[in-house]
């Protein structure tokens, strides 16, 4: 029998449906695992993951359902480790932190995220696909995915792909499992890929006069051809261009030197205060929205000014096109979403919305005509509707 | 719908079409068609679908596990005519293209903007972007800039009742389901893609280009696993072994000595600063692992040269034996010494001329093994010898393919893999896009959907 959760986790309930769990268990193994989906599954529950809950807010509130909480904290061990084939297999609560302490030991780290502090877990980031300023370098969590297994509402435990870096055997369901928050089975087990440790991280953060400069010394940047593993720009009280190079010595150094050297050119010459990537806090305040803008490079600047009537402050990944945004609630959140798309926004989520938007708001904002295959799919891999119905876009 | 031009249904012009480069297997298509355009395509697998006639797409056939063999006749859509880059962004790094244009195109058609494209198959002068797509391609360069699936962020597709759905967008992440990442790697069973939108890489200012002469295989993966224990990430590194290079000199005269076992293809690539010093480590490691000479490409003719070598290694074996099957299995790298002798123990037990040419850095294998088809018990023996293969890299944790994918060739030895629970959740997935089970019928997965498929 799993162990029951921690209570603190009760504040996080409002932000994954309109009731409490009907119960909430912490499973220590895959076979516990299974248990506790086949039981929520025979009393008809609803199944929701969780792993440090600080994303169950993203996805849309789940109503009218008697639901099962899974907290997979429990499951955090590294299983197998093969520092000389770079990859890493682990239990889905294992926190990053933890993970990247193992594999600094063999020098090595996996490209998930930087360190937050708030015990993100590996199966969170995986099943939000949240990946942090270094996406621009090593990709999303779905690029570090081989293979994973999952307890499906059909009763089944699947395994997909493999724990080769290469592997093109069967659908690559992997990428669906990615950014699905908990909405298509359980994770039970994941194979990541690891790196090499770079021998040097350096960051160089410069204070901006304001968005416009500060945008387009981002940009000169990522025109640049220098291989950062980070460039981002900050507004909120201020503006700052943070930009990271990793590598060896002599080439974080050159690069630096470059990128002093082109950002001189638009009046951000002093050194600040490395920033932080404003991130949402787990539990939504009222009064506030956050949102992630996805676009390309050239419409970042569009973005950022359709954002600003009402930003209290935003991180722009320059390179990997996206903005991540809170907003106050002075105009209609329609308005904005108009202005976002018409300056070139491909698609966006409300990753924090306040309770009274939550109810009537889908959190994703994306094309239409995607959403018949996207309920297909959910259809094929939970076919009983267990795994957070209506959390996902389209309240699918 | 269409002209006259587009449509074969002559039997001697649709040879060409039984098969792709995996001839083991074939299929007599009743009818092949070229359109030219999304709509075009669509009208024809609308009328596919009303009719319930099963289709197969079909790039430019250079597939190597017979994904475009058309197993129960039906329609072959061929996408080659769909040849067109249709928009470049040089500062978004991208660029739309139709899904049959050639993958080489995009590289020759961004090089003006000191840009390329990515994945590079060894066919990338003859296969296509949507060829590429449906099997998630890659190729040397795949070790350090990741394959297809890391490369595409949009797709339009044909849906097997003939609909016309967008997927994905310029952007890097994906939004809800991730259908474009299901896509890449499905072989032309979930529809068929007729743009593509892709990432574009900035060319590396500097790159360095090594080959590394052994005079044993086991040396030379010795050398491999540790540059990558090292934690060196080269941008590729290949090996070839002797049979390979006595093919290459016997119709290049390339200048590699005859009697060498094994050479590895070593390139790094990066800013400048501190490459020279990377390049030396490699080096050194070669040298503790007893190679007979290390040298560096002198100059851009010099490293195309070796590129050529490459590229060719596994076409040149045409000289060699009238036919030729090329393995796909991928092992973790850490094991490439054992497995390539167990590999070789293998070919000898069933005496059957087997070499190697292959992204050794990723551990994806390409064992190759010639013969003569008309020879029955030659074949027989092939056969076993590969799928014995394939049991080995499965049994030490690896894949049956890295790159090739799994088509008609490797259907069949899916279960080495996965479950039938897991094979159950794929035919669903292939139902939710193909409920009457006509797009490219009887391919990837085993049992149940593909003996329902059409007669
Ligand atoms: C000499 C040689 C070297 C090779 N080297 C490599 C290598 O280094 N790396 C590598 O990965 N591969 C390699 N290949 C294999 C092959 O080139 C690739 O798999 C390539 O991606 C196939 O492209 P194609 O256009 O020829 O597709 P085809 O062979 O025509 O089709 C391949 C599959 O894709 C499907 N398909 C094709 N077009 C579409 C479309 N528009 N929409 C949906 N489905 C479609 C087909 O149904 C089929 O299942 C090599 C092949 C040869 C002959």
């Amino acid at each position: 029998m799993s162990a029951s959760y921690a209570p603190a986790m009760a504040v996080l309930w409002p932000c994954v449906a309109d009731r409490p769990p009907a119960e909430a268990v912490a499973p220590a193994s895959r076979a516990e695992a299974a248990v506790e989906v086949a039981r929520a599954l025979r009393h008809g529950l609803g199944i929701v993951p969780v792993g440090a809950g600080t994303r169950l807010a993203e996805a849309n509130l789940m109503r009218g359902v008697e639901w099962l909480a899974v907290d997979m904290t429990r499951m955090d061990r590294v299983l197998a480790y093969s520092p000389d084939d770079m990859t890493v297999v682990v239990e889905p609560g294992v926190t990053a932190e933890a993970l990247q302490a193992v594999l600094a030991e063999a020098g090595q780290f996996a490209a998930l995220g930087l360190a937050s502090g708030r015990g993100e877990t590996v199966g969170g980031l995986i099943a939000a696909n949240a990946q942090g300023r270094r996406q621009c370098a090593f990709g999303l969590p779905r690029d570090q995915l081989l293979g994973f297994r999952a307890a499906l509402s059909t009763g089944d435990e699947v395994r997909f792909g493999g724990c080769t870096v290469k592997n093109v055997a069967g659908y690559d369901m992997g990428k669906l499992y990615c950014g699905s928050h908990g909405t298509l089975g359980l994770i039970t087990e994941l194979t990541l890929r690891v790196r090499p440790l770079p021998s040097v991280r350096s960051t160089l953060s410069l204070a901006g006069p304001g968005l416009g400069d500060t945008l387009s010394a981002g940009m000169a940047l990522h025109l640049a051809r220098l291989l950062p593993t980070g460039l981002v720009a900050t507004f909120g009280a201020g503006c700052a261009l943070t930009v990271e190079f990793s590598g060896s010595h002599e080439t974080v150094a050159w690069q630096l030197e470059q990128a002093r050297r082109v950002s001189a050119g638009y009046g951000l010459q002093t050194e600040a205060a490395a920033s932080v990537d404003p991130s949402p806090p787990a539990v939504p305040d009222p009064g506030v929205a956050w949102l992630r803008a996805a676009t390309v490079p050239t419409a970042i600047e569009g973005l950022c000014r359709a954002l600003e009537p009402c930003l209290s402050r935003a991180v722009a990944h320059i390179a990997a096109g996206l903005v991540e945004a809170e907003v106050t609630l002075a105009e209609p959140l329609n308005d904005l979403e108009r202005r976002l798309f018409a300056a070139g926004c491909s698609h966006l989520r409300w990753t924090r919305l306040p309770q009274s938007e939550r109810a009537t708001r889908d959190a994703w904002r994306l094309p239409a005509a995607q959403l018949p295959l996207m309920r297909a799919v959910k259809g094929a891999l939970d076919p009983a509707g267990a795994f957070g119905p209506g959390r996902f876009a389209g309240r699918i | 719908m269409l002209r006259a031009d587009q449509v074969l249904t002559d039997s001697v012009e649709m040879l060409a079409y039984e098969c792709d480069a995996y001839t083991i297997h074939k299929g007599r298509p009743d009818v092949v068609v070229h359109p030219e355009s999304t709509e075009q395509c669509a009208a024809v697998v609308r009328l596919c679908a009303r009719m319930g006639v099963p289709f197969t797409p079909r790039g430019t056939g250079t597939g190597l596990s017979g994904g475009a063999t058309p197993l129960y006749g039906g329609v072959v859509i061929s996408i080659m005519r769909m040849n067109r880059v249709l928009s470049i962004s040089p500062a978004d790094l991208r660029l739309r293209a139709q899904a049959g244009c050639i993958n080489s195109t995009i590289t020759r058609a961004v090089a003006p903007y000191g840009l390329h494209y990515a994945p590079d198959p060894s066919s990338q002068t003859a296969c296509t972007v949507g060829g590429n797509v449906a099997e998630n391609a890659s190729g040397p360069h795949t070790l350090k800039y990741g394959v297809t699936a890391n490369h595409v962020t949009a797709l339009t597709l044909v849906l097997p009742d003939g609909s016309v759905v967008e997927l994905g967008s310029d952007a890097d992440e994906p939004c809800g389901y991730d259908l474009v990442g299901l896509l890449v790697g499905s072989e032309g069973t979930l529809g068929i893609v007729t743009e593509v939108t892709v990432r574009l890489t900035p060319n590396p200012r500097e790159v360095r280009t090594l080959l590394a002469v052994f005079g044993s295989v086991d040396d030379a993966s010795r050398a491999v696993s540790r540059i990558i224990a090292a934690g060196i990430v080269p941008c590729a590194l290949e090996m070839m072994d002797s049979m390979i290079i006595n093919a290459l000199e016997d119709a290049f005269a390339m200048g590699f000595p005859r009697d060498a076992q094994a050479l590895l293809l070593v390139e790094l690539d990066g800013l400048g600063p501190g490459l020279d010093a990377e390049t030396a480590d490699v080096s050194d490691l070669c040298a503790e692992h007893n190679a007979r000479s290390v040298t560096a490409a002198a100059s851009e003719e010099e490293r195309a040269r070796l590129w050529f070598a490459r590229k060719q290694g596994v076409g040149v074996l045409g000289r060699v034996a009238p036919n030729k099957v090329t393995q796909d299995g991928v092992i973790p790298r850490s094991l490439l010494p054992e497995v390539l002798a167990r590999i070789r123990g293998i070919a000898e037990s069933h005496s059957v001329r087997l070499c190697n040419i292959f992204h050794a850095g990723d551990g994806n294998l390409h064992p190759c093994v010639i013969f003569d088809e008309r020879d029955a018990d030659e074949l027989r023996r092939v056969l076993v010898a590969n799928e014995e293969i394939l049991r080995l890299c499965v049994e030490v944790g690896g894949s049956i393919t890295g790159e090739h994918g799994v088509g008609v060739e490797k259907r069949d030895a899916m279960p080495l893999m996965f479950s039938e629970a897991d094979l159950a959740a794929m035919r669903r997935v292939k139902s939710a896009f193909d409920p009457a089970g006509l797009c490219n019928p009887g391919k990837i997965i085993p049992g149940p959907s593909a003996e329902a498929a059409p007669p």
